[in-house]
């Protein structure tokens, strides 16, 4: 480990011993600017964006650690996963994350982060607090979304080029076995209650409903839309709803996880990828890359309630608890 | 690199041949048996001599080894056998003594000949036939056939991406047309008369010409605002060194529908704006992905060619795991318009008149040499055509032609 890394690592460590809280009172959204190199903060009670975070080379993926202390910013060009303090909101040190990294997801507990390595054909288990990778294994070509389940007990990792998702058992970290879904997978999202999950195909333009328990796709739903692209997907609090964002589509799908159909499209920006769930489920936050801003929807009425400058290629979003 | 070393394993498994062998086509037409019985579905790849096969072989090496690695993930198994065609009279009977051997799915890497031959063998053999290696729009019209899928971009889907190009980016709707080939003209009039441009001047070249004065003149004095060449790799330098030296203005268009890919594009493109399947240096849309994997595989771009072998294989191997290994479930498959991923940004599928897989294509032209240099740099795409519906750079199959239900 670099010294300088040492020294971020041992600030990082104090802040949250002194239990340091986020600035504001109420939750912020963060959204990854790809082409900007930068965090767009946003504070969810005005929706207005309040801050803007310098990160480091195309951040993609994001992550927030249990507590809201840490944003975790996957930085494609520079092999490293950032570590942003969110109440000074500065880089505070780094993740060596593998070959052009573009999405992780955390631990329940936030000790650990899982990666794709797209490069490698491999998905990897770091431990946050010692910066490395502790486990490895070899997943299907051209590795991208990774969830974990929210007893934190599966790591789910799609597999764009072999159109699979690879389901990893935490500990000892193996394949336990290999979906075929639809073409092109991108993400994955569980339902609270840990049951089901949701995988978005971007070229198939289907979304896969996997039996969690059994380990099998148990449905398909097909979005009927000229060129809807799957790509981001939450599941709403209550577990009935499930949110996908359509790319080059520039709409959010509203699914119905009891009927597993479309129930409505919500127009947003251009070109939303990812998206975020306030903790109550009441808003939902698209990152639009090409009109470059964040389209904020009440779930409730299904309308945008408001639309937020963002930077050059939004592309992933966060909210705060 | 794990994965690195497990394919070149894999490869050399599944074409029941050593690394030199399966380089120099030795292996014997009849696999044993015992192979035959191995494997979940076996794929026969049929490559006489000729410009592109280099390209071709490389592409189906990686689509094998894609395929495969994704089989393994479920338990199954895919071969490739590779018997030596010694040319396109030969066809037939490779063909034959592989259905026997239990292959159920062809994939042609030669010319409309060589792919002629082998139709008749796969309806009656009830095989799948991809074609990877010819641009015929004959195979696609009066040669159709139910049983074959074209991977492969027609020649008159390159004329159609480079002129709707023309059309609705540049706004250029009168044209003319030097061409050595009967194909190439006949589709850039078919073009222009589907979507309203005009001829102004079609001239058949003649082949091995090198002065093209009398040409140029007649060009000048026709004022066309695009000219389009369909000339062979080796005529094409000598028409554009004298083309330039006229100073005709106006946009060049070339089409070089079954020598795109082959380094002859490279070095004879130096002026003017040519369609092709795919590029080394596109990097949108995962295509960058595609590109470093073929590149650290062989150490050279991804191209055309090796694109459409490639994705045949890679094709079938989905489509096994999704439908079945027997030829008729292949076949209601691939009807089934499935999304295929081409790394192209967006699903691909076959048209149901002719079997001709839905793709963009891409305008590539030299680019400008870099300052205190002489001579062209290298090629880059400018342009993805179409953007929007598929069909817009394709015509509908001729009344008469395609019988494909």
């Amino acid at each position: 480990m670099r010294p300088g890394a040492i020294v971020a690592f041992a600030g990082w460590a104090v802040s949250a011993a002194l239990g340091v809280r986020p600035a504001g009172a109420q939750p912020f959204a963060y959204v990854s600017n790809e082409w900007a190199n930068e965090i767009t903060v946003i504070d969810v009670a005005t929706k207005t964006a309040v801050a803007t975070i310098p990160v480091g080379k195309r951040p993609r993926g994001l992550g927030l650690s249990p507590d809201g202390r840490h944003l975790y910013a996957a930085l494609g060009s520079e092999d490293a996963i950032a570590i942003v303090d969110t109440a000074a909101r500065k880089v505070m040190g780094r993740i060596p994350a593998g070959s052009d990294p573009e999405m992780f997801a955390l631990s329940p507990d936030g000790s650990r982060i899982y990666a794709s390595n797209e490069d490698a054909n491999r998905a990897s288990a770091i431990d946050v607090r010692a910066r490395r990778v502790i486990a490895s294994v070899t997943v299907g070509t051209e590795p991208e979304g990774v969830a974990v389940s929210p007893d934190g007990k599966w790591i789910y990792v799609t597999s764009e080029s072999t159109h699979t998702v690879s389901i990893i058992r935490n500990r000892p970290f193996k394949v336990a076995t290999t979906l075929l879904v639809g073409s092109r997978p991108r993400e994955t999202a569980f339902t609270p209650d840990g049951s089901r999950a949701y995988v978005t195909a971007e070229i198939g333009s289907t979304i896969s409903v996997i039996d969690v328990q059994k380990k099998a796709v148990i449905g398909t739903i097909k979005l009927e839309r000229e060129g809807a692209r799957p790509k981001g997907i939450v599941v709403h609090p209550n577990g009935k709803r499930a949110y996908v964002s359509t790319g080059s589509g520039n709409e959010v799908a509203v699914i119905d996880t009891e009927a597993n159909r479309v129930l409505s499209y919500i127009p947003v920006g251009r070109r939303p990828w990812g998206l975020a769930l306030t903790r109550d489920g009441r808003l939902l936050f698209t990152a639009n890359g090409v009109s470059e801003d964040v389209s904020i929807i009440d779930t409730e009425t299904g309308q945008v309630v408001a639309t937020v400058g963002a930077g050059k290629g939004a592309w992933g979003v966060v909210v705060g608890r | 690199m794990e994965n690195a070393r497990r394919g070149e394993r894999l490869e050399t498994q599944v074409c029941g041949l050593s690394r030199r062998d399966f380089m120099f086509g030795g292996l014997a037409a009849a696999l044993p048996a015992n192979r035959a019985g191995r494997a979940d579905l076996r794929i026969g790849l049929l490559l006489p001599p000729g410009p592109l096969g280099p390209s071709i072989l490389r592409g189906a090496k990686l689509g094998i080894t894609e395929a495969d690695s994704l089989a393994r993930m479920f338990g199954k198994r895919i071969d490739l056998a590779l018997p030596p065609v010694a040319g396109p009279e030969h066809m037939a009977r490779v063909a034959s003594r592989l259905i026997k051997d239990g292959v159920s799915v062809l994939v042609s890497g030669g010319d409309e000949r060589a792919a002629e031959a082998l139709l008749e063998v796969t309806r009656e053999g009830k095989a799948l036939f991809l074609n990877v290696g010819s641009a015929s729009d004959r195979l696609r019209t009066e040669l159709c056939d139910r049983h074959m899928f074209h991977l492969h971009a027609s020649v008159q889907m390159h004329v159609g991406a480079a002129g709707f190009w023309l059309i609705e980016e540049k706004r250029l709707r009168r044209w003319a047309v030097l061409s050595e080939s009967d194909e190439v003209q006949r589709a850039v009039v078919a073009f222009a008369k589907a979507r309203g441009a005009t001829i102004e001047e079609g001239a058949r070249a003649v082949s091995g010409a090198t002065d093209w004065r009398p040409t140029l003149e007649r060009l000048r004095a026709a004022k066309p605002e695009a000219l389009w060449i369909g000339l062979r790799a080796e005529t094409v330098p000598g028409f554009l060194q004298q083309y330039g030296r006229a100073g005709l203005a106006g946009e060049l268009v070339g089409i070089m529908p079954d020598a795109i890919g082959a380094p002859k594009l490279e070095r004879a493109a130096r002026s003017g704006v040519w369609p092709v399947m795919w590029h080394h240096t596109l990097e949108k849309y995962s295509a960058r992905d595609l590109n470093n994997r073929y590149r650290r595989r062989f150490g050279v771009g991804l191209d055309g060619a090796s694109w459409s072998a490639w994705a045949a294989l890679k094709l079938v191997g989905e489509a096994m795991l999704r439908a079945g290994t027997t030829p008729e479930a292949l076949l209601e498959y691939l009807e089934s318009d499935p999304p295929f991923d081409g790394h192209k940004g967006r699903p691909l599928t076959f048209r149901k008149g002719d079997h001709q897989l839905r793709q963009p294509m891409y305008l590539a032209q030299a680019t400008k040499a870099a300052p205190g240099k002489s001579g062209p740099s290298g090629i880059e795409v400018i342009a993805e055509v179409p953007r929007g519906d598929l069909d817009a750079i394709l015509l509908p199959p001729k009344d008469g032609g395609c019988r494909i239900a």
